[in-house]
């Protein structure tokens, strides 16, 4: 956090942006550090910043591995979160992403794989999504509205990679290295 | 003598709050019941107070939209409450007093016990253990890829049939892999293009039957590839609690290379 300010300074950054660098591991309730400041006392960027910082931080810890899904942080930032942070820019926040975020890889009610692709802000439990279904040319994939599917529902989301190989292929085509113990999603420059 | 009892649905309420609690008392689940006007707990059981952190009785009362600690579970009791939802079954959270998140698979069901009578049974299934099992085990995978990534010799490793199971990146390099080779499952493009790098593909292939005929055979063998380069390969079972599953070779290039022309 030192280190931040001194290279703020040295950049000489506004003192609005050297207070997002200051604050964006305060907590609205005061829990947070290193003043212990709440809500009221945090500037408006750096309590979207500390919302921001921390759901990236669920998505994409140190260790990859330990990383959870979109749909789960925003679970796991609203379950713990609604002490910790801004209820209005949370609210804002999950409004903006949706339940679902677009992109999200999820199992289905009926147990196919499908990846969301918008947000259906009236019904946000029912966005639209593309279904896995081998039976169906990749070009050709079933697109389906939740909300008109009577019965069928997102059980679960699930990170990309846990998907089977053809689920994978299907729904997030891309230059996949089949060989490597640790999957690359496309050719890297060695 | 067919006619059915007939049930008001005070009656139905009242038997939910004296007789429902005993019933899913007994099961293993965490349920609460909920009514479907305020959308107000009306029974609990031991289960669900443990899940929830606060005694059974205690939950007796509660909104479920206070209750809700995901959007996901938000969302759905507002659209219950505006009769656009009924039943819902998927992962989630619940949190106990302090925000503690526990993972859960929840499961709301909406029954009619009497003709026009309402109810919501909340079922849910602790998942703590599966989830941070399953987080443990991504960890440890993610490990051992990214060990296998990171030894300096080029690894390859066959099943008991002799196809590909896995490479790593240095086993790339060192056999300069073409990128189209990479990706596509073709291990027969794979082994060709080997046979063709080597300088005595003949005595290669001997070596290779040999060592492919002996399934527990330990060895080291080193030969020269075309581009002048010395390559050592130690190879041996691969083993899974002391059993045969496949082999595996290490490509190691030797520093006493020849200088290439």
């Amino acid at each position: 956090m030192e280190t931040g300010l001194v290279q703020a300074k040295k950049m000489g950054l506004s003192a609005g942006a050297t207070a997002v660098i200051a604050q964006h591991h305060e907590h609205a309730d005061g829990s947070g550090f290193p003043a212990g400041l709440n809500s009221d006392r945090m500037t408006m960027a750096a309590r979207i910043v500390a919302l921001v910082n921390r759901y990236d931080n669920l998505c994409n810890p140190r260790l990859p591995a330990r990383a959870l899904t979109p749909h789960e942080a925003l679970s796991l930032l609203f379950a713990q979160g609604r002490s910790k942070f801004d209820t209005s820019i949370l609210g804002a926040f999950i409004k903006m992403m949706g339940v679902y975020p677009p992109g999200s890889t999820v199992q289905l009610t009926d147990d196919r794989y499908a990846t969301v692709l918008a947000v259906n802000s009236s019904r946000p439990l029912k966005p639209s999504v593309l279904v896995h279904d081998p039976a169906i040319p990749r070009e050709e994939a079933l697109v389906l509205d939740l909300e008109s599917a009577v019965g069928l529902g997102i059980r679960r989301s699930i990170k990309a990679q846990q998907l089977p190989p053809t689920a994978l292929d299907y729904l997030a085509p891309s230059p996949r290295i089949a060989y490597f113990f640790e999957p690359a999603a496309a050719l890297e420059a060695e | 003598m067919n006619n059915p009892l007939p049930v008001d649905r005070f009656s139905v309420a009242d038997a939910a709050r004296r007789t429902w609690p005993h019933l899913i008392e007994s099961m293993l689940e965490a349920i609460c019941l909920i009514e479907p006007e305020g959308l107000r707990i009306v029974a609990a059981n031991g289960p669900a107070g443990r899940l929830l952190g606060v005694p059974a009785a205690e939950l007796v009362g509660r909104d479920m939209h206070e209750l809700a600690a995901t959007p996901e579970d938000e969302c759905f009791w507002r659209e219950v409450a505006e009769n656009t939802s009924a039943c819902i079954v998927s992962d989630s959270f619940v949190a106990r007093p302090g925000g503690i998140p526990v993972p859960v698979t929840r499961r709301v069901s909406r029954i009619e016990p009497a003709p026009g009578t309402v109810l919501y049974v909340l079922a849910l299934l602790d998942r703590s253990a599966e989830f941070e099992a399953g987080r443990s085990a991504d960890v440890v995978k993610a490990e051992l890829q990214a060990t296998l990534e990171s030894v300096s010799d080029g690894v390859l490793v066959t099943d008991l049939a002799g196809h590909i199971s896995h490479f790593n990146r240095r086993f790339a390099t060192l056999w300069d892999l073409a990128d189209e080779m990479l990706l596509l499952r073709a291990d027969d493009e794979v082994f060709d293009w080997m046979r063709l790098q080597v300088a005595e593909p003949r005595a290669y292939m001997i070596r290779l039957a040999e060592i492919d005929a002996e399934t527990m055979l330990e060895a080291t063998d080193r030969f020269l590839l075309r581009s002048g380069r010395l390559i050592e390969r130690t190879t041996a079972p691969q083993c899974s609690r002391g059993v045969p599953i496949g082999r595996v070779f290490c490509f190691r290039e030797r520093p006493d290379t020849p200088p290439r022309t």
